[in-house]
């Protein structure tokens, strides 16, 4: 009864509520302030026209500051589960992050293991310019995407699988460099970081199980080799009093073997939950910073909204002074 | 409209937004509190639902433990009443006597190997032992979700918008945490 990433990717979202779903106020602020710049450095010269594109910007900006505080609370008003005894709706999960299963997440261009990336590449020297002139000096986007794969959550109750499809991720790990006439970028989620996860867990529609072979093989020679004797008298073919590689690989054979017929009898009791970006507008978010410095860190872009939007108002009527 | 007057309707606007997204959070708060509890009560029932299984299996072999027997029937019948009523103070208390006696219980069954050797009896023992854990964790969640929402409805600006529109404290989910320790085996056998 394994289940897929296919599978977990697939499971319907069929919460009611708001078709248009929860908006990034990174997204929002990327728009108002493309606005505010072609207001004030475009080519306009009406001034009404001018207001209306500093109203326009402040109520993006308001909006933005809004989703910015919407955040920030439903991140300090939901309270902390524990994933064994986690309900089913809108939670949220604090541990360390682990690859799903024995399906590793090689970081992009080679970078370190991961469980989660983002990168963009841009072509440096030659760009567009106006009216798709090429110059020299611009920058040129050539390829931007995100890992999609889901990975799993651990606390110290249990594991709980994260479907990343559609979350908003902030992490603290990057890594940038230039080479061959190119800037390539990427920032990521380290294997085993401190994870911080809010959005929706459901456990329907996967009656599934999953089964990372090198944790449980890991988990029991690790606790094989706190009893030295008993290791000692099983695998110790040579009598020597040390384990030889053969004899090693011998202890994980067996640990594989045992791993594997331990998942087999407990396989039907596993049901695990899925955790992913809700269907209703609520948002998901995905982090390897502490909550605590996110809730801060959206609280200031909540008040720079508040300042932009200000700016803009006040910009749109000096229009008519 | 002179500037003054549009500076001032912004004002009035950004007063009357911050206020509704004031009483959508207090209400976000309140029902966060009502699916936290909601989510315990689910497994209080469920645990009413296999006592008396338990209460059956193990009267069959402790003939001599009817008095803890019927502890647990009462405690199982206070519980339900609190849950019904609503009064979590009640509840705290009835949780607490549940806890002792499934406690004692489960302790004097080591005095029963054919009882504890019964595949009926040891299966109802995991699954009471596990919702009694769920039921803790739960009730820590509950607590947190009390905690925030009380804080919110007390602090200010907040606790203007809360008393303008009757919202209210919740009730903390206490539960004795002396009634909660591991009954002392030996203590008991020897008494």
């Amino acid at each position: 009864m394994t289940v897929t990433v296919d599978k977990i990717r697939s499971i319907p979202n069929d919460s009611i509520g708001s078709a248009s779903g929860f908006v990034s106020p990174y997204l929002i602020d990327f728009i108002t302030l493309g606005v505010v710049g072609y207001v004030v450095f475009g080519d306009l010269s009406n001034p009404i026209v001018k207001a209306c594109g500093f109203i326009l910007a402040a109520a993006l900006a308001i909006w933005a500051a809004l989703s910015a505080k919407a955040l920030r609370l439903y991140m300090i008003d939901t309270p902390r589960s524990k994933v064994v005894s986690a309900a089913q709706g809108f939670v949220e999960l604090q541990g360390s992050c682990e690859f799903y299963g024995n399906r590793e997440t090689q970081g992009f261009l080679s970078g370190p293991p991961c469980v989660w990336h983002r990168y963009f590449i841009i072509k440096l020297g030659i760009g567009l310019r106006k009216n798709n002139i090429a110059g020299r000096g611009g920058l040129f986007p050539l390829q931007i995407g995100a890992s999609e794969i889901p990975f799993v959550i651990r606390d110290e109750t249990g594991v709980c699988i994260v479907n990343p499809k559609g979350a908003k991720v902030i992490s603290s790990s990057q890594r940038s460099w230039a080479e061959f006439g190119k800037y390539f970028s990427s920032k990521y989620i380290a294997h085993g970081a401190k994870m911080y996860v809010i959005g929706e867990l459901r456990a329907d529609g996967c009656a599934i199980t999953s089964y990372n072979e090198n944790a449980e093989v890991g988990s029991l020679l690790t606790t094989w080799k706190k009893d030295q004797t008993w290791l000692l008298e099983e695998f110790d073919v040579d009598q020597n009093g040390e384990l030889d590689p053969e004899e090693w690989q011998s202890a994980v054979k067996r640990a594989k073997a045992l791993a594997r017929d331990l998942y087999e009898q407990k396989g039907v009791e596993r049901i695990e939950n899925v955790i992913r970006k809700p269907g209703n507008g609520l948002p998901m978010l995905i982090s390897d910073r502490h909550p605590d410095v996110l809730a801060n860190k959206f609280a200031r872009l909540g008040y720079f909204n508040v300042a932009v939007a200000c700016f803009c108002i006040f910009a749109a009527l000096y229009q008519f002074v | 409209m002179g500037i003054f007057s549009v500076v001032l309707l912004v004002a009035i606007v950004a007063l009357v937004g911050y206020v509704i997204t004031m009483f959508n959070r207090l209400v976000r708060l309140k029902h966060n509190v009502k699916a936290a509890w909601s989510n315990i009560d689910v497994l209080l029932k469920q645990r009413h639902d296999e006592l008396p299984k338990l209460v059956t299996t193990c009267r069959e072999y402790m003939k001599y433990e009817q008095e803890t027997l019927e502890k647990v029937t009462l405690a199982r019948s206070q519980v339900s009443n609190a849950r019904q009523s609503g009064d979590m103070a009640e509840l705290g208390v009835a949780e607490s006597l549940m806890s002792n006696t499934l406690g004692r219980l489960f302790a004097l069954t080591e005095n029963y190997p054919e009882l504890k050797s019964n595949e009926s009896f040891m299966r109802l023992q995991t699954r009471i032992s596990s919702l009694e854990n769920a039921i803790a964790d739960r009730r820590e969640y509950y607590n947190d979700s009390v905690n925030i929402n009380n804080i919110v409805v007390e602090e200010f600006p907040t606790n203007i918008v809360a008393s303008k529109f009757n919202f209210t404290q919740a009730q903390l989910f206490e539960v004795n945490e002396e009634d909660l320790k591991d009954v002392d085996i030996e203590h008991l056998f020897a008494a």
